[in-house]
């Protein structure tokens, strides 16, 4: 069996660093901020209501210290969701499509539009109350290997899905 | 002999797997109910209260009334079809729900046959499709009728003639000869089986200990106190039994597992057929390996012997119960599992190594794990809780032999990974088999310039953690070449 194992030349090949990022919509921010309001004011909620009911607990330094811990995970929760924001964008090339997220946990995912099976577009009741929608590509190595991209404007979620549905097809017509 | 079936009809399932399709049913509910059903025989010896035990005894009857008719009914409103090249599924009488799988989404179709279907002449017919919709639909067929509507799927042609001597034309690549067998049943890897083992019987106790009055805990004491008094020879004893019950149950696993193996090579891609008593047939098509990837346990690798697997789409999705593994116990049989996919990378092929950095995190997790795991058992009054300090030796030991023997050799055309810790493990990737390609730095990777390089495929994942950033950059682009070009 003949076997050849040439040296990788990576020159010429286009690199991900040198693309033009499009950041996330800003009505991103206030989606997630009133999600997670609600489940907030359920966990101070559900806080108060166990240390109303278990005896020995009613005591006002231990619902100080407790509103204190709840008070600074709550306040650090909305900082990080601030911050990992000014970091989620997107970048369209030609063969394939790049999504930045992460604040702390970095990451970056590359999805060539030759391995997109289908794409959706879908938006909850706050997404649709503060025009944000999220695009999801489907390719075949399951859920870890789609990429989901937040807060894209409505005219631009459909475009984008509309444009990579077109790329599928003409991608398989090549083929 | 001869059977002519007609695919475009809608067909159901055989009336014979009604009794497979019942006993499935009944092993689910009782997996349920077992323990409700063991109380209801403790309190029928006591009878302290027999209107309880009419109430049990009702409730279980009913239960079993349900389940019998809900099958019969999900049975008996089965069917399937042949459509324009597409399978057609019709079923369910309280929700109807019609499935359609166009061929060219159906990554593989198996066929499987334990002790229980060979003596009803029928075959478990289980088709993969892939993504995150993914729907592994299964019913039972005869086993004319299966080969039939795999090789319609294959080779297309609505109306099938199934021949009996089909299989003659396909090239046997791997059998495995007794003295193989019994190697790779004695090789296994005997402490999974006791660990299993004692999980198991840990969990057993616990479920039982309504009706025994002693959790799993209760029984360590218990054994405390009965072999307080024993001789070093008794416990040596007992030590010694367990490990000869471990290891010949993982021996009788790996007989009933790899029994009658037989690998056979058709035009299209590999059929393989693995089983002593609970029969399970996998098709390969060549053309849907997306990784390849050959391990050896501990024992083994100085054999040398290698359980071979190959990564098809969907595969990641199901369980470890349904992929068979191949075991190579020649060298010889390495390049004809490696033809249709790509060759081995040769020794001297280029290849990137783990940063230092990663020994280093380890340090970190493992001193912050061992402290915190001394004084939580402090905490809870365990006396000998500085023993939980051999953790941070182990974990450190670990990390390095983790570190020194991660390889990722690179080639124009394909990544491959060796690593070893105990066992040995490699995975071969070629790199037009990308699907998508993720780049990740946590805090610690960031001040180093470090980076996980991770390569998703249709079968499952490669990982080449903790790399240099400008490297995992440079190999993602290479990636996405390969891949669009």
């Amino acid at each position: 069996m003949n076997f050849e194992n040439t040296g990788i030349s990576l020159d010429g090949i286009p690199s991900a660093e040198e693309v033009q990022w499009r950041p996330v919509e800003p009505g991103l921010k206030k989606v997630k901020l009133y999600g997670w309001a609600i489940w907030w004011v359920i966990i101070f909620m559900v806080s108060a209501a166990v240390m109303f009911f278990i005896p020995g607990l009613m005591q006002i330094n231990i619902g100080m210290a407790v509103f204190a811990v709840l008070a600074t995970l709550c306040w650090f929760h909305s900082f990080s969701i601030g911050k990992s924001l000014m970091y989620k964008a997107f970048s369209i090339r030609e063969h394939d499509i790049l999504y930045r997220t992460g604040w702390i946990f970095r990451s970056i995912k590359a999805i060539p539009f030759n391995r997109v099976q289908h794409c959706s577009v879908s938006a909850g009741v706050l997404g649709r109350k503060f025009e944000v929608r999220s695009i999801r590509l489907f390719t075949s190595g399951g859920f870890a290997a789609d990429v989901l991209i937040p807060g894209l404007n409505p005219q631009t979620a459909t475009d984008l899905q509309e444009w990579i549905l077109n790329k599928i097809h003409q991608d398989g017509r090549a083929d | 002999m001869e059977e002519q079936i007609d695919f475009s009809k809608p067909q159901r399932q055989p009336i014979q797997a009604i009794v497979q399709a019942l006993l499935k049913s009944f092993a689910s509910a009782l997996k349920s109910i077992w323990p409700f059903a063991l109380a209801y025989i403790f309190n029928l010896k006591s009878q302290d209260n027999p209107r309880k035990n009419t109430v049990w005894l009702i409730l279980m009857l009913g239960l079993s009334a349900f389940i019998v008719g809900y099958t019969l009914i999900e049975f008996f409103y089965l069917r399937f079809m042949i459509r324009d090249k597409e399978l057609v599924i019709k079923k369910g009488f309280f929700i109807k729900r019609e499935l359609v799988i166009p061929f060219e989404k159906i990554q593989a179709i198996h066929l499987d046959r334990d002790w229980l279907q060979r003596l009803l002449g029928i075959a478990k017919v289980s088709i993969d499709t892939p993504g995150t919709t993914h729907t592994e639909e299964r019913f039972f067929l005869t086993n004319s009728m299966a080969k039939a509507l795999r090789d319609a799927i294959l080779n297309q042609p609505i109306s099938h003639t199934v021949s009996e001597s089909a299989e003659e034309a396909h090239l046997p690549v791997i059998n495995l000869s007794g003295k193989d067998l019994f190697k790779l049943g004695i090789s296994a890897n005997f402490l999974k089986a006791m660990l299993v083992l004692l999980g198991f019987a840990i969990a057993r106790a616990d479920d039982l200990s309504g009706i025994t009055g002693k959790t799993s805990w209760d029984w360590v004491e218990w054994i405390e106190e009965k072999t307080a008094g024993g001789t070093v020879l008794l416990i040596a004893s007992g030590i010694t039994i367990i490990l000869v019950v471990s290891i010949l149950i993982s021996f009788g696993l790996v007989i009933l597992k790899y029994g009658n193996f037989s690998m056979l090579q058709t035009t299209k891609g590999f059929h393989i057929r693995s089983g002593l008593i609970n029969v399970r047939e996998k098709l390969v098509p060549f053309k849907k390996v997306q990784f390849i990837s050959w391990e050896a346990n501990w024992i083994r690798r100085h054999i040398p012997y290698y359980l071979f697997h190959f990564h098809i789409i969907g595969d990641h999705e199901i369980s470890d119960k349904w992929r068979i593994a191949v075991p190579v116990t020649r060298p010889a049989f390495f390049p004809l599992l490696f033809q249709h996919y790509h060759p081995e990378l040769p020794k001297g092929t280029p290849f990137l190594t783990m940063s230092g950095a990663y020994v280093g995190r380890n340090i970190l997790y493992a001193a912050v794990f061992s402290i915190a795991a001394i004084l939580i058992s402090w905490l809870l009054g365990w006396e000998q809780a500085l023993w939980l300090g051999v953790i941070f030796p182990l974990w450190v030991i670990r990390s390095i032999i983790h570190r020194k023997n991660f390889k990722a050799a690179i080639s124009t055309e394909a990544i491959q990974i060796n690593h070893s810790i105990f066992s040995k493990s490699h995975s071969l990737l070629r790199w037009d088999k990308v699907v998508s390609v993720l780049v990740k730095q946590n805090i610690f990777q960031r001040h180093r310039r470090l980076a996980t390089l991770v390569l998703f495929t249709g079968g499952g994942k490669v990982e080449l953690p903790y790399i240099q950033l400008s490297d995992a950059n440079r190999l993602r682009d290479y990636a996405l070449y390969k891949v669009e070009d």
